[in-house]
């Protein structure tokens, strides 16, 4: 989001490696988020199987909704890397669309957060009321927060290019946006995996953990 | 070593190769959801399977989309070096914490004390608690009979009360996870009952078998057995068994007492 | 958003007084900011050592109650470690890496100013618990679930875990700096098997908090959450397991221990060679085994845990690689004692500290050896000889390591020397402090002395260990208030040293000191490790010796980065972030109001921050 003349100037700054100082750091923090959301899978995993109360993950997980939801988070992607490819190309209007499509798909993704929230606590799962509660809600809530985060830089960037400021000689900026976006919708492919497709057949301490057994109908 | 201006992007994948990438990705979630919807198709393969699978996404999004592939390998080092940091250190937590190298598994006090959800009971309950109206699921039977598939692990059910109990005993009332008979269920954590059936009866002074096991059953801590040993005091309390309606109960005392 | 820049002019580079420190962004200065705040900490922290060992001077005493016994012993951990030595780290990175590489500031310099105003809003909360009578009080460590809202229902635990969430943010925000600024901004020439080992050191630190500080991050997170908003990871009664925590916690603190030593060893690193007048011995080796402590660092932490009922097969892994850990580190030291071998020794009171640094880490080090053993740590553990072992790596290990460093770049930052005979005197007093309060701990412990208890019986046969344990804080007592007199009397009265008064190796002794505010005139082309070694006996032989410093130049034709209280504005909201915790309302859309605010806050900061570029004036 920097001034057109600086960016140009820092990226003409002389650096040991030829990488830009800002894009390294956004991959050192990627990196480090790693870590992050790490420690938060692993609570969760620690956690499977072992709350002693329900709603558990088999009662209430709604397996379709969240797929939807995935392909929003995908596509926002997609467009994201549109929206590169105009700044490169000096598509000043295609900036413009291509932004604001990744942050609305970023939106409708919360959206369906939201929605799938306000459902779980309708069926009693709050944060407080088990571990696969308190887990899930930290995880996906914290991902959802560093979608939100993005959406907000996403829309900066937005207004930053109708005044103009987007184009090939800021491709940084709207690269640097784009790697912490792709990265929000990478962590969402492991929790997505991970939470839903694996763990969202987990009923309680007696069950072995693992996939559900065959055969076993959900609906 | 001078500084990159635009000397990288020119290795930009074109649209059309971003838009295969897009399909590849749409692809394979689509592949992922039907693996495991309406019901898992695969049975224990899922797990790797989904998890390989996410990791070509996972890769795909990370070398293309993030660039990663055209970038200076320092970058790959970089992000490669939290992640599978990340990936270690989140995998030897599991391990420390897996049942695999802890106390009986499952978890004996959870097991003990873990009360299934119940849809339209307990579901309706708090959920008009929270000002909502229908539960989403069915009637209370529904779910029994639910239950009961899920703990019965394959066996039919059966008229017998004895079958009820050993539905129960293994699925439902958990209790093969702290209790032993022999060819149902090997607990550690509590009393062997392999051949409680001929033992009931002298346990508790003036108490016939059949009561002194619904006793035992519905409340563990009003009487300990001279010479029962426990693995921990405590461990079963009311709670444990007050999910189960009156007919299991009675199974679980017919299935009992057939244990001589 | 231009309008808020207007709003309140940028100030510029030739401003002066507090505004101009409350706005640096000069690596140089931020060094000093964290220099003194870490020592003012390091002071309170002393202070809060002092009351526990006069408690335990004597058996069955009773000069403080247990409840304040305990919040001693927290916080003197927590401020020694994340405000005393941590920050004074930071004060080295950030005077001496630009000097180090040959670069006039670091990689983001108003990230840099960000992370100090941070750091001191973190501090500051932490202590606020004494001004409303909540003080921490669970150790430094917290474990769950004595920290949970059932056994700690004050607001001294939200206090530590809030203000810890704080000062995260500063290392963090100062570890991607130097991360970036080390890799990218090297003078030419200098690649990184070039670099001095300190700026070795530095990288490896800073890719440690870059990759530990998270974990910890979400550890305060569940702990936060638990005690606010009634989450149950750490909940028995739901089935949560306190253990979560101490793991959580050690996949964080072990890697923070190797954070809190490897600067003093990179210190260490420098001054060995300039003292004994050859190069650094083995110094890809030196430099392979500080990355493999950093690797290794990762594999260990629960030895910390060994007396949990880890089983087994746990215990045998940790036990394993707790003791390969070792290996490296003894490396170094075989390097060090290699470098002094031969060499042409002048014992000034640089090489004084850092040949008291090797001699008291060896005695930490075995002691720690020790402890990798688990069925040895099994009655070590929670034993005053852990108080020994951890107090002789990181009082005579890395405290005297950063004092080593204070001794030797004092002149560069100020011009002047450091009394070269108090600092002896300073030197001997803390060395035979160190070794009355510390050494008869190993005993103690070993006959079973416990810790974290305010009082102890005499039938246990400890009083004579404890007391002149305590004596022995009174002679560092003593030699802390020597250092700050000798300090205050150098700076107004210190015998004057040149540009280059040990003829050092490394580059930042090429400039004059202190070094003008561009550091650098002339970006250098570095020739080899020891740079100006080689540069000053080329010039000796070509018959042209080296006598002064760079020529300075005008500053004007220099273009650095303008000063901004932008750092300051967004670490203000982010502390009112973590403080505003502290202040519910019972409204039910937002229960926070002032996280919000400081929510707001630290975002029109951060637009402010965008907006603005890095230098006020362009050249072009």
């Amino acid at each position: 989001m920097a001034h057109a003349e600086t960016a140009q100037h820092t990226e003409e700054e002389y650096t040991s490696t030829g990488i830009n100082h800002r894009k390294l750091l956004m991959w050192v923090f990627l990196s480090s988020d790693c870590l992050f959301f790490g420690s938060l899978i692993a609570t969760y995993m620690v956690y499977r199987g072992q709350s002693l109360v329900g709603p558990y993950p088999i009662d209430i997980i709604d397996i379709p909704i969240t797929t939807i939801s995935t392909f929003v988070l995908l596509c926002s992607s997609f467009s994201m890397v549109r929206a590169l490819a105009a700044t490169i190309a000096n598509n000043q209007k295609g900036i413009q669309i291509w932004l604001l499509i990744t942050a609305l798909l970023g939106a409708i993704f919360i959206g369906f957060q939201v929605y799938e929230f306000n459902l779980f606590r309708s069926e009693g799962l709050y944060i407080y009321t088990n571990l696969f509660g308190t887990t899930f809600f930290t995880l996906t809530g914290f991902h959802g927060a560093h979608v939100t985060l993005g959406i907000v830089w996403l829309l900066g960037l937005f207004f930053v290019a109708r005044k103009g400021r987007l184009g090939p000689k800021t491709v940084l900026d709207v690269e640097i946006a784009g790697l912490y976006w792709h990265f929000v919708d990478i962590v969402w492919i492991v929790i997505f995996t991970l939470l839903y497709l694996i763990g969202g057949f987990d009923a309680g301490p007696t069950a072995v953990i693992g996939p559900a057994p065959s055969m076993v109908p959900l609906v | 070593m001078s500084s990159q201006s635009h000397g990288e992007h020119s290795s930009h994948p074109t649209l059309k190769q971003y838009v295969i990438i897009a399909i590849i990705l749409f692809a394979i979630t689509i592949v992922e959801f039907f693996i495991i919807w309406p019901y898992n198709r695969i049975g224990a393969a899922s797990t790797p399977v989904l998890i390989i699978l996410s990791c070509i996404k996972f890769a795909i999004v990370i070398f293309y989309y993030m660039h990663l592939k055209f970038d200076r390998r320092l970058l790959t080092w970089i992000f490669l070096a939290g992640l599978a940091l990340g990936l270690v250190v989140s995998m030897a937590l599991m391990t420390l914490f897996s049942s695999v190298y802890a106390t009986p598994a499952p978890r004996p006090y959870a097991a003990a004390n873990a009360v299934p959800y119940v849809h339209g009971e307990e579901g309706h309950e708090v959920a008009s608690e929270a000002g909502h109206q229908e539960p989403v699921h069915a009637s209370a039977e529904a779910t029994h009979s639910e239950a009961e598939s899920i703990g019965s692990a394959g066996e039919s059910a059966s008229s017998g009360e004895v079958d009820l109990g050993m539905e129960v005993f293994a699925g439902i009332g958990a209790c093969g996870a702290c209790h032993t008979v022999e060819g149902v269920a090997a607990g550690v954590v509590g009393p062997d009952l392999t051949y409680i059936g001929s033992e009931a009866a002298s346990r508790k002074p003036g108490m016939s078998a059949e009561d002194y096991l619904i006793e035992s059953i519905k409340d563990p801590e009003a009487f300990v057995a001279e010479g029962v040993e426990r693995a921990m005091p405590g461990l079963m309390t009311a709670a444990v068994t007050s999910h189960l309606t009156d007919e299991q109960v009675d199974g679980l005392v017919a299935f009992l007492l057939e244990q001589k | 958003m231009a309008a808020i820049t207007a709003a309140i002019p940028r100030p510029t580079s030739s401003a002066t007084g507090i505004w101009s420190w409350l706005t640096t962004v000069d690596h140089k200065r931020i060094g000093v900011l964290y220099g003194v705040s870490a020592f003012i900490l390091f002071l309170i922290g002393g202070i809060e050592a002092g009351v526990m060992r006069l408690q335990l001077m004597t058996p069955d005493s009773n000069l403080i109650d247990p409840d304040t016994y305990n919040a001693m012993f927290t916080m003197h951990g927590t401020t020694m470690i994340f405000m005393a030595i941590m920050p004074m780290g930071a004060a080295f990175f950030n005077f001496l890496i630009p000097l180090m590489i040959g670069a006039r500031d670091v990689a983001f310099p108003r990230l840099n100013a960000f992370s100090y105003w941070v750091f001191l809003f973190g501090a500051i909360i932490m202590h606020v618990g004494f001004l409303v009578n909540a003080v921490p009080d669970a150790g430094w460590f917290s474990y769950a679930n004595l920290t949970g809202i059932e056994y700690s229902p004050g607001a001294g635990l939200d206090y530590w875990a809030v203000s810890l969430q704080v000062l995260g943010v500063a290392s963090l925000a100062a570890a991607f700096n130097f991360v970036v600024t080390i890799i990218n901004m090297r003078a030419p020439g200098m690649s990184l098997m070039r670099m001095p080992l300190f700026v070795w050191m530095t990288l490896i630190t800073s890719i440690l908090l870059v990759l530990a500080f998270p974990v910890i991050t979400v550890a305060l997170i569940e702990l936060t959450f638990d005690r606010l908003f009634g989450t149950v990871f750490f909940v028995t009664s739901a089935g949560g397991d306190p253990i979560l925590w101490q793991h959580l916690f050690w996949v964080f603190g072990h890697p923070e221990v190797y954070i809190l030593i490897l600067p003093a060893m990179g210190i260490v690193s420098e001054i060995l060679p300039t003292f004994s007048r050859k190069p650094l011995f083995g110094y890809p080796v030196v430099v392979f085994s500080g990355i493999v402590i950093g690797i290794m660092g990762w594999a260990v932490w629960s030895h910390h845990m060994f007396t949990t009922g880890l089983g087994p097969m746990a215990l045998s892994v940790f036990t394993i690689t707790t003791m390969l850990i070792a290996v490296p580190t003894g490396v170094k030291i075989f390097n060090w004692m290699g470098t002094l071998w031969g060499g042409s020794i002048e014992f000034k009171t640089p090489l004084l500290w850092s040949v008291g640094f090797i001699a008291l880490f060896i005695v930490g080090g075995l002691s720690g050896v020790s402890h990798a053993v688990s069925p040895s740590d099994y009655q070590q553990q929670d034993t005053y000889y852990i108080v020994a072992h951890l107090h002789y790596v990181l009082f005579g290990g890395s405290l005297m390591g950063l004092f080593a460093g204070v001794y030797y770049w004092f002149p560069k930052l100020t011009g002047k020397f450091l009394n070269e005979t108090l600092g002896k005197v300073h030197f001997w007093l803390w060395f035979v402090g160190m070794n009355m309060t510390f050494f008869p701990m190993h005993f103690a412990g070993l006959n079973g002395m416990p810790r974290r208890i305010y009082t102890y019986g005499t039938e246990y046969g400890w009083d004579n260990m404890n007391l002149i344990a305590s004596l022995g804080y009174l002679v560092l007592f003593v030699g802390a208030l020597l250092f700050i007199v000798l300090l205050i009397q150098s700076i107004k009265n210190g015998k004057p040293a040149g540009h280059d008064p040990w003829d050092a190796p490394t580059l930042e002794w090429t400039i004059s000191s202190p070094p003008p505010a561009y550091n650098f005139a002339e970006i250098p082309q570095v020739e080899g490790i020891d740079h100006y070694w080689i540069q000053k006996r080329k010039a000796e032989a070509e018959g042209n010796p080296i006598t002064g410093p760079e020529a300075p130049v005008d500053p004007s034709t220099i273009h650095m980065p303008s000063p901004s209280y932008w750092p300051l504005v967004i670490a203000f909201g982010v502390a009112w972030i973590g403080g505003g915790l502290f202040i519910e309302i019972p409204w039910p859309y937002i229960k926070y109001p002032v996280c919000f605010i400081g929510g707001i806050i630290a975002f029109l900061g951060v637009i402010g921050w965008a907006n603005e570029p890095a230098a006020a004036e362009s050249h072009h």
